[in-house]
């Protein structure tokens, strides 16, 4: 009985709680706009995800000409950013392993497209720009699911969505420009292609080992 | 591939020596997950090499999170309500660098002769679902508290209903909307103490309620009481 009253009770004022009530305190503490923070997140996010770094080494490896690096990382920040405010908004919540487990596999894909492997075993290539919108969408679902752990409230949930993108979007920038830097000192050095073979089959070691770990992670979880 | 600058160029590797490579870095992923990876992160360890570098160490932690200690009884609690005296005041006479005894204010301490109790419960809640939990403790027992959700907001109500009344009154402690919620009760009174959840998220939601203390019961409001 007491639980009854009590339900109807809260659930009365709960209906009415977009009006006032202790919303404003609680909106002060707890909840609201915050831009700097959720850019500071996803800005951090994208910097220290060797995840998504190891794909954009795999997709500028080979890209001389700034226009082509604009181009194709234009193509990976579309792409992410459709899913990730896609999956927020939707309230889509996909498994984490099985991304992160795709986010590996990109990698992999990459370097592979990269050592010539899709014209030379499968005799079929691709479209290169595609392939990197398509695993952009597979990376944002990643980012969604990041900034779906934070506990987003409902209250700003727009501006934080879109300042946590704005920061993933600056992190990139940020870490391509060292793998850029890293990258011309490599190149000018001479022992760029005598060495690019092995740095994609690391590329893909690496994918499949983001992939296995995902995969278990997935299966035992 | 994309667009080698024409001056310089990438020599793509024979498919014998692609395939052979591959193959390589494969076998190297794998014994790497096998040896290393899945053994420190999920303490998966088929070739026992794990623990013997010691690293099925690092995630043996995460298993024993969940302890459930068994009921214990529940000493009655005395309770000697006296008029508070001033603190750190006595009639002891005060030597200079030497510490004096101050008085014991009543109800500073309470013993129990057994341990006490530590339940985590997760409880999902459905689009607009509310319920209750609550556990059962004696007057001016303490009870600590933590609870937080998954995703998204919930409104709670944090309150109790004596036992020992006649009539059926309650005494809310704390109400709001929040994604979580850490702090202790003093029980006012002898009676049931908990929370009422609403999920107000636009989707399925779980709270993860940790309590401790000397409660005789916890658990969920029953159906015939609603």
């Amino acid at each position: 009985m007491i639980a009854l009253s009590l339900c109807i009770l809260f659930h009365d004022s709960v209906l009415a709680h977009n009006v006032s009530r202790d919303d404003q305190g609680f909106l002060l503490e707890n909840t609201g706009t915050s831009i700097l923070p959720y850019m500071y997140l996803g800005a951090k996010h994208m910097v220290t995800g060797y995840d998504h770094l190891l794909f954009l080494v795999g997709v500028i490896f080979f890209l001389y000409r700034l226009k082509d690096v604009v181009l194709y990382v234009t193509l990976f920040a579309v792409g992410h950013s459709v899913t990730l405010l896609f999956g927020v908004l939707a309230g889509l919540h996909v498994n984490p392993y099985i991304v992160d487990a795709i986010i590996g596999l990109s990698v992999v894909y990459k370097a592979f497209e990269n050592l010539g492997g899709f014209k030379s075993l499968i005799g079929f290539q691709p479209d290169t720009r595609l392939a990197v919108l398509v695993f952009g969408f597979f990376h944002g679902f990643g980012l969604a699911t990041k900034l779906q752990d934070l506990q987003l409230s409902e209250d700003g949930l727009i501006t934080n969505m879109i300042s946590f993108n704005v920061g993933v979007e600056l992190g990139q920038i940020l870490a391509l420009s060292i793998i850029l830097i890293g990258l011309n000192v490599w190149r000018a050095s001479g022992s760029f292609f005598q060495y690019a073979f092995v740095a994609n089959l690391f590329l893909i070691s690496a994918g499949f080992i983001l992939f296995g770990y995902q995969l278990t992670g997935y299966i035992i979880s | 591939m994309s667009k080698p600058s024409p001056d310089r160029n990438f020599e793509p590797p024979s498919r014998k020596s692609l395939i052979v490579s591959i193959g390589i870095a494969m076998l190297v992923s794998a014994l790497i997950l096998v040896t290393v990876i899945l053994p420190a992160e999920y303490s998966i360890d088929p070739t026992g090499l794990g623990n013997v570098l010691g690293l099925t160490a690092l995630s043996e932690d995460r298993a024993t999170t969940l302890q459930v200690v068994e009921d214990v009884n529940t000493e009655t609690v005395n309770t000697v309500v006296t008029e508070t005296e001033p603190m750190l005041e006595s009639e002891e006479e005060i030597i200079p660098g030497e510490y004096r005894k101050l008085p014991t204010p009543p109800g500073t301490t309470l013993s129990h002769g057994t341990i006490y109790r530590t339940e985590i419960l997760e409880i999902s809640l459905g689009f607009d679902e509310e319920l209750e939990y609550k556990a059962t403790l004696a007057q001016d027992e303490p009870l600590l508290y933590s609870w937080e959700t998954d995703k998204g907001m919930v409104y709670y109500d944090f309150h109790g209903e004596p036992t020992e009344s006649d009539e059926l009154v309650f005494m809310s402690y704390e109400e709001g909307e929040k994604n979580t919620a850490n702090g202790y009760l003093l029980a006012p009174f002898t009676g049931n103490h908990g929370w009422y959840f609403l999920n107000i998220s636009d989707y399925p939601i779980t709270v993860k309620l940790t309590v401790s203390g000397y409660f005789t019961w916890l658990g969920k409001i029953g159906e015939e009481q609603e």
